[in-house]
């Protein structure tokens, strides 16, 4: 019971060690996960079984990402003093610059890929 | 040691699934969104306690942060299950996400110096659109505020959802593969939930969108902070 799962976790976190001490034996500013990320798409797409293997565990993870966002969050919310006016000029630049992303994301795409 | 340990992972888990819960019984309305109904029941009980609670309620969270950093790497799994649309359009999808990505971190840096924002602060919003779990590596290996970054990463998300739908019918795109993109892109994973709900194809491209934008943002990140006065 829950065993490819677990092996799924515990593969995606060897891969996750090594490369987190792969980073840091380079002394990189690029995040070891994200470099996991690349190692793991290239083992998947080289060694089908390994796909097989990782994917219960990775479909436990990521449906649990949420859960695991709440003490991080949670933090940023007792962490940053909402009284202060720098932090409401902040939340105020954030919601025009999204609305500006959005507009030219769409605009971007909507110009760069083709239609079927 | 142990009960503090199980005190705060229950807490986390208790307000997510209390989360869950109100937004099914609130009609899945976007805006209820469950990791956001936790957070400020989080805060709530933690605002009853004293300081000492909230630190130790985050030092028995750390298992949760170690979990996030491998679900990073999970992220490989439906990068390789959209592998054939990533590669049919390369080369476009490319230039979107990269177009966007510099134009995403141009204008929050251009409208934090006219807001008169300190650098630090601009830096850890420069990647406000990536998705939480690489922003948090991405902060940490940059040794960012990670409360900022989570900040920027959020209120983009949350906007991102509200609004995008909108914006994009104003602007008359309304094939889903460029709305699920554009939601995947500049609202990550808040976008990815979206774009589940208008079809499959605007999903697939939802999440092709939030990773190969996080994998650029990650490895051009370190290189633009030595832009910055920080």
């Amino acid at each position: 019971m829950f065993v490819p799962q677990l092996l799924g976790v515990l593969l995606l976190t060897v891969v996750y060690v090594f490369s987190t001490q792969f980073v840091n034996h380079l002394q990189s500013s690029i995040p070891g996960s994200v470099v996991g990320l690349v190692f793991c798409a290239v083992a998947m797409l080289a060694l089908p079984a390994a796909r097989t293997r990782i994917r219960p565990g990775a479909v436990v993870l990521l449906g649990l990402v949420p859960l695991f966002l709440v003490p991080v969050l949670a933090r940023m919310a007792v962490r940053i003093d909402f009284s202060s006016p720098t932090i409401w000029r902040a939340l105020v630049m954030l919601c025009i610059a999204s609305l500006v992303g959005v507009a030219a994301t769409g605009l971007l795409a909507k110009l760069c890929l083709r239609k079927d | 040691m142990v009960s503090g340990a199980l005190s705060a992972l229950g807490l986390s888990l208790l307000a997510y699934l209390a989360g869950l819960w109100i937004q099914r019984h609130t009609g899945n309305k976007p805006y209820m969104h469950p990791v956001v109904l936790a957070i400020l029941l989080v805060a709530f009980v933690l605002a009853l306690l004293d300081e000492s609670a909230t630190d130790a309620y985050l030092e028995h969270n750390m298992l949760l942060l170690d979990l996030l950093m491998v679900a990073v790497v999970a992220f490989s799994v439906p990068l390789v299950d959209n592998i054939k649309l990533v590669l049919r359009e390369f080369g476009r999808l490319l230039a979107v996400v990269a177009l966007a990505a510099v134009f995403i971190a141009g204008s929050t840096i251009a409208l934090c110096y006219a807001f008169g924002i300190d650098a630090a602060t601009m830096a850890a919003f420069s990647f406000r659109s990536v998705t939480n779990p690489i922003a948090i590596a991405i902060a940490e290996q940059n040794a960012l505020s990670v409360d900022l970054a989570m900040l920027g990463v959020s209120i983009t998300g949350v906007v991102g959802i509200l609004t995008a739908e909108h914006i994009l019918a104003a602007l008359r795109i309304t094939d889903p593969r460029h709305v699920g993109l554009v939601l995947g892109i500049t609202s990550h994973a808040f976008g990815i939930a979206r774009a589940l709900e208008i079809s499959s194809l605007a999903a697939a491209y939802a999440t092709v969108g939030m990773i190969v934008s996080g994998l650029l943002y990650a490895f051009a990140v370190p290189w633009l902070l030595r832009f910055l006065p920080l």
